[in-house]
Order: C-alpha cells, then structure tokens, then sequence
C-alpha cells in the first residue's frame, strides 16, 4: 500500500463527513481569498473584466494615496489605545469579581452585556446621541467646566468616543480573565501568605505571572479583532470617516473603495496588506510570547 | 510479524495490541474478531454514505431554494415562458429595487400593489434599502449578472458611472415604439435621463437644489422671507442680517462646502461641469474653487453658518434629526422635495426659495436636476414587463397622485396637472422655482462618472478650511492635488 491510499483508507470516512465543511471551506473561503489575490493585481471596476496592472495598486497605496495613510494612523491609534484600555479594564474588573462578592452572577451577567450589545447599529447610534452636540456627556461634565461641544463632530475627539466604546466592551475578556483566575491553584496563595506576601506582592508575584497565557489569549484575540472593527466608524462617523477622517477605520476605507468607488482591485490590494499587518502582528507577539509568556508546566 | 502490520492498518484496536503471541488458535480467533471488525466498519462507512447523501440532499435543498430566495429571483420556472409570450396571461415575476425609508416603502407598496390588481398575472418582488446601501448592493448585483428588472437610478449622481459600464438598456427604442408614452412629457424632465445621447432613465420625479426656509423663526426676529430670488451676494447679507437677530447658539444656515449640489451648482453658473464629460479632467480651474471655498469661509468666520463641528455631526443626518428641525439654524440647504419631509418633525412654518444665481457669471442659475428615474438593467430577464409596469408608473394618474411628487416633480405635464390641488405647499412653490429656474440654468448635465470621488475630495479640503487647519490657498493646491491622483488612478 502506498502511503497515499494508506492514508485514504484511514481518513476517507472522517472527510466524509467534513465534506460539508470543507466544500465550504474551499468555495467560500479559499476560492475567494485566491481570487481576491489576483484582484489586487487588477483594476476591477465590477462591471468591466479585470486588468491586470501588477503592483500598481500597491505602490499607489503607499506612495500617493493620503488617504490610506490616515486610514492607517488612525487604525493604529485605536488598535494599540484601545486593546491595551480594554484589557486593563477587564482584567482589574476580573480581579476585583474573582474575591468573591454578593450576586456575583449578576454582576458578571451584567459586566458581560456590552460586549453582547457592543458591535450593533444600535449602541453606535447610541453613542451617537450621547456624544453629540445635545448628547448627556456633555451634561456629564458640565460641572467640571468643560464647555459643553460636539465630541463626534470635533476631529480631535471623534476617534476617543470610538475608544471609548471599544473599552466599553470589557466583557468578554473579562470572563475570560476571570475563567483563568480561577484555575490558579489555592496552594501558592497560601504558600505567599505564609511568607508574608502583601496583596501587592501575591498580584505580581503569582497572579500575573500564572495568567500570562490567558493574557497572551485575549490580546491576540482582540488586537486581530480591532484591526478589523468596522460598524462602529460606519455608523457613528458616517460611511465617509468622519470629520477630517479622524474616524476613517482601514475596514472603512476598504469598503468605500470597492463600493463606493468601485475600485474593487484596489480594496483587495488593501486587504491583502491587512492580513499582512495582522500576520505581522500576530507574528510579533507570539515571538516574544517565550519571553513573558508562562505556561506551568 | 505478520500480524502485527495486518492490525497496524486497522486503526489499532488495544486488545490487538496487547496480543503478541503465536498461539494459532488465538491468531485464529483474532482473526475472526478482526474481520468482524471490518464487516463493522464496512457497515459504518456505508452508514456514513447514507448519512452523508441525505444531508446532501437536504443542504442541496435548503441551500437551492436559500439561494434564489436571497437573490429574490423567483418563480422557479419563469424567465423565458414570460417575455416571449407574446401578451398570454402567463405568470411574471418582477423585481422592482428603490432606495428609501420606511415611509416612501408605503407608497411605492401601494402602487405596485395597484398594479398587480390590475395585471393579476405579474407578481412584483420588492428590494428596497436606504440611499447609501442602495447602490452598494445594486452594484454587487449587476456586477454578479442578477440586478432586478427594474430598478431606481439616481441619473445625475449615478447615471453615468452605470451607463460608462454598458450595465443599463438604452429606452429610446421603446420611446419610439409607444411602449413607453412621453407625448405628454415636459421635455426637460424626459431630457435628464439622456447620457451620451441616448434615453437611460424615466424620470419618476425632478428636483433640485434649494433653500429651506423657517418662516416662523424668520418672523419672530420681524424679518420676511425674500420674494425674489437673492444673488450670492444678497443671499450672504440676508444670512448675516438674519443672524445678527439669532440668539447665540443658533445659526442663520448651514455650511454650503458640505453639500454635494453647492459646488456643481457653482460651476455651472460659470458655464463648466465638475468633470468633462469622459471624467478624464477635472472641469473647473483652481479660481473657480478658491472663490468658493472663500465665499463659505467668510460665512463661517462671521459666525454665520453652522462651525465646523457642528456641520460634521448633522451632515449626514436623516431629517428628523436635522439641523432646522432641532431649531439650529433657521435655514437649510437641501433637494426641493424634501422640504415638506421637514415639516413632519416641525411645526413651524416652512418656505423655500431658490439657490442663489450668479448675476456675472455665463448662467445666472445653476441648478442641475436631479432625475430619480427608473431605469433597465441590460441583463434583466423581463424587459418587456418592466417596461409595461414603467409606462404605467410615470403616466398613470391614479399611480402619480398615490406617489405625490414624493421625488420632485413627475415629467408627465397631465400627471403634474392631477396634482395641482393634492400637492404640498412646499411643492407647489417648487413647481413655480423650477419654472423660474429652467429659464436661465444650463442644460441638465449627467455627472461622468467619477465624480462621488471628487465630491468626496471637495468635502474634505471644505472641512480642513473650516476646522482651520487648512488656508484657502492650501486647501485649494491640495484639493487639486487630490482630484489628479483620483482620475489618475481610475
């Protein structure tokens, strides 16, 4: 028997029943990635067969497109302000649950529905009302003396509402934090405290060092998923970035492109680029994952 | 040995494992054991075939009649039985696609509803969406070869980006041949669905670019609205006089670099387009800009028009939550039609008048119509019943009185007469505006294809002028800069 049909042999009824997943898989996935592949190599207007112009689109990405460089500072901007507010958030949230408290279901119940809530056109036309020129925010902070203002329509202040919202979101993390919390062994508490560990010490010393894996999780997770956060710029800012494009998400920029402007090769280029910024990403973190990533065993 | 490999390719089973005697009897028995095994597993697989087949068949199914459902095609057996029947009674199903809210959806349900009473043999599949979503999915659409039969066209915004393509089906054979009756049409109105020569569109209504106006907040501070119509210079001075009245926080009008009509408009009256008509240049010279961009700036500067902040957050808001219906501004600038949809969030009295006209330029009115037409995409499957249900839709009376001038003022001059005592206030001033109007504003002229770009590259160096981030002058070099990447790039 050749190894092939060994193989054949041992698999053929496990890919008889994943056939559904993988014809799904190969048609709406991998067949579409491929052909966005080569669209990127094209200018693809959808109504006229594909050119191809190799890397141009590409090279105008970079070289003369403004826009796409705003697209690109101000996705950064988000990314790396508001994972790291949300985990913070989430994990000191986790931690102060994890001591146990009074109707502590319900809390976490409750902690846990914006991040239901959060991606819908709903909450962003919320947000809408609350940070606008007659939104409660500004009554909020009234009595701080900050003149009252519209926050959306102000393109110093625009992309802080959309922070704002993604931190809001916490919960998710948060139950995983909290999850991971509880998997850390009783005995190192007890062991910290009979060596006179402070509260300080025992969070430093063995809560955090035990929960880098569930750290590493979340911020994989939601830097992958903040890179392609969509609806909120859409419906806040207006399907055109918001003012001065201060809200113009690499997502959003992608879509006016192929939709809008019907330049459906360029906006595959750009996504292309995407993967590669997450990929980098991604790449980045796991590489320095030996270094302050700790797995027991 | 011998043994050993056999059972290694059946999956292992661990009583086999632990077996490595050679006791015959035992191999025998093993064996056996074994090749019960694989009668099971023989059994299984086919388990699993049979498993497998019906829910093929049941996917297949689902996803079959999933497919044409989302699609919103229809009638499984339809398509050629329909249009080559030669006028029998066979069933049709029609797609019929428009932009608009949930009210407009009422009217163009009772109309098409009316239709199907009428014809009981077509069934008409409705696709609507709001303006913005609209045409991204009319683009996937016809892009996927699977448009609907008859579909709304924006001609002015729209029209020559879809017609550049070869996606929609010229109408004047249809014209000529009756089926589509335009003796009664003010050829104005039939004219805004031409591009490149040819009939596109059928107008379901005009309009046009105008300012509304809050009568009552205007009387309360003893001022009247202008009976005839202001050049831009009297139009600044009666915006600063009416806001040297406001109290602080409210504003005479709203920033005319945010409005996608004001620039087209502004070029126009100078006797150029935003684009030439291939959308290869760029229409207008950097002057024609700089005026523009300053004249707006100087408005903004004295406080007269909405701040820069302001104007961002209520651009691309719906009228309900518009700056005149929250009592912002006194007046707006907005289409003719829409000027009614106002006063259902208000009750204060409105009134309209014209865009300002430009008293030295080649035109002294610029406005362009914009024609909300229905038009035929090239791969429909039904033309001839769109056609018909198009006839009967702009020139029916009872059909035109249910639609109300709902997207301006309809082309057919009998359908415009039924109106005459049905019509809102605001649309009856709109009907004398465009009269006035259509005497000294060029022709109507389709945007090439291109231009949302370029209005979009408008709208951004307006906004880095009014936050001050940008002089004029910057602005101006940059917006240029920005208009050549973008044809360069097309």
């Amino acid at each position: 028997m050749t190894a092939v049909s060994r193989w054949w042999a041992r698999n053929k009824v496990a890919l008889f029943f994943l056939s559904p997943w993988l014809a799904g898989m190969i048609m709406l996935s991998l067949v579409p990635m491929v052909v966005s592949l080569y669209l990127s190599f094209t200018n693809y207007n959808l109504f006229e067969p594909p050119r191809w112009i190799g890397l141009t689109n590409y090279t105008n990405m970079f070289l003369y497109d403004t826009r796409y460089l705003k697209a690109l500072q101000v996705t950064f901007v988000y990314v790396f302000v508001a994972v790291p507010l949300q985990l913070l958030l989430a994990l000191a949230l986790a931690l102060f649950l994890n001591r146990g408290m009074f109707a502590l279901e319900w809390f976490r119940g409750i902690f846990y529905i914006p991040s239901l809530l959060g991606p819908s056109v709903a909450i962003a036309l919320l947000w809408r009302k609350v940070f606008g020129n007659d939104g409660i925010f500004n009554v909020v902070v009234a009595p701080l003396g900050i003149q009252p203002r519209s926050w959306i329509g102000d393109p110093d202040t625009a992309l802080m509402t959309l922070i704002v919202l993604h931190v809001w979101q916490f919960g998710s993390p948060m139950v995983i934090f909290l999850a991971g919390l509880k998997q850390i062994p009783k005995e190192f508490y007890e062991a910290a405290a009979i060596d006179g560990a402070g509260r300080i010490g025992t969070l430093f010393r063995i809560t955090l060092p035990l929960l880098t894996p569930i750290i590493f999780f979340n911020l994989i997770m939601q830097i992958i998923n903040a890179f392609q956060a969509f609806t909120s710029a859409f419906i806040i800012g207006g399907s055109d970035g918001g003012v001065l494009d201060s809200m113009l998400f690499y997502t959003l920029y992608l879509f006016i492109n192929g939709f809008n402007n019907f330049q459906m090769g360029y906006a595959s280029a750009m996504a292309w680029v995407l993967l590669l910024i997450i990929g980098f990403f991604t790449a980045l973190f796991f590489a320095t994952s030996k270094r302050w990533v700790y797995y027991e065993s | 040995m011998n043994v050993w490999r056999w059972y290694a390719s059946d999956d292992g089973d661990p009583a086999v494992f632990a077996c490595d005697c050679d006791n015959v009897t035992k191999r025998a028995a093993e064996i056996r054991i074994s090749q019960e095994g694989n009668e099971m597993q023989a059994k299984r697989t086919w388990t699993a075939l049979l498993v497998m087949a019906v829910i093929f068949v049941l996917t297949a199914c689902s996803s079959g009649s999933g497919g044409s459902g989302g699609a919103g095609t229809s009638s499984p057996s339809d398509g050629p039985a329909s249009s080559s029947s030669g006028g029998s009674q066979q069933q049709v199903t029609l797609r019929v696609a428009w932009w608009g809210n949930e009210s407009r959806a009422k009217i163009y349900n009772e109309i098409l509803d009316l239709y199907e009473q009428q014809n009981p043999h077509v069934k008409i599949l409705r696709e609507t969406a709001n303006y913005g979503d609209y045409y991204t999915k009319l683009a996937t659409q016809v892009a996927g070869g699977n448009p609907p039969d008859l579909i709304g066209m924006h001609m002015l915004n729209y029209g020559g980006e879809y017609v550049s393509k070869g996606t929609l089906e010229p109408l004047d054979p249809y014209i000529e041949s009756g089926a589509i009756d335009t003796t009664d049409w003010d050829p104005a109105i039939l004219e805004s669905g031409r591009v490149d020569g040819k009939i596109y569109g059928i107008s379901k209504g005009v309009t046009f670019t105008a300012i509304v106006i809050n009568k009552k907040m205007l009387s309360e501070i003893g001022m009247a609205v202008p009976e005839r119509t202001l050049n831009y210079e009297e139009f600044a001075q009666f915006l600063r006089e009416i806001q040297s009245k406001l109290p602080e926080g409210v504003y005479a009008s709203f920033d005319g670099m945010q409005w996608e009509h004001s620039i087209d408009t502004w070029v126009r009256q100078k006797g150029k387009n935003l684009l030439s008509p291939d959308g290869k240049e760029i229409g207008f010279t950097k002057d024609d800009l700089r005026e523009f961009y300053q004249y707006w700036y100087d408005l903004i500067q004295d406080g007269v028009v909405t701040p820069a902040s302001i104007t961002a957050e209520y651009k691309s808001q719906p009228q309900e939550n518009s700056l005149i219906v929250k009592g912002i501004t006194a007046t707006l600038i907005t289409n003719l039609n829409q000027a009614k949809i106002y006063t259902n969030y208000m009750s204060d009295e409105l009134d309209v008048i014209r865009w300002p006209i430009m008293e030295n330029g080649v035109y002294k009115g610029g406005e362009n119509l914009q024609s909300s037409a229905w038009s035929i995409p090239k791969n429909s499957k039904n033309k001839e019943e769109a056609v018909k249900l198009l006839n009967w839709f702009v020139n029916d009376i009872e059909a035109g009185k249910i639609f109300k001038a709902e997207l301006g003022i309809p082309g057919n001059l009998k359908v415009q007469e039924a109106l005459k005592d049905l019509l809102h206030p605001l649309d009856v001033k709109g009907f004398q505006l465009m009269a006035e109007a259509s005497k000294d504003a060029p022709p109507v002229a389709v945007r090439a294809p291109g231009s949302p770009q370029i209005i979009e590259a408008f709208f951004n160096f307006g906004q880095q002028i009014a936050f001050g981030r940008m002089s004029v002058d910057e602005a101006v070099d940059a917006a240029f800069a920005e208009f050549e990447r973008i044809l360069r790039t097309r």
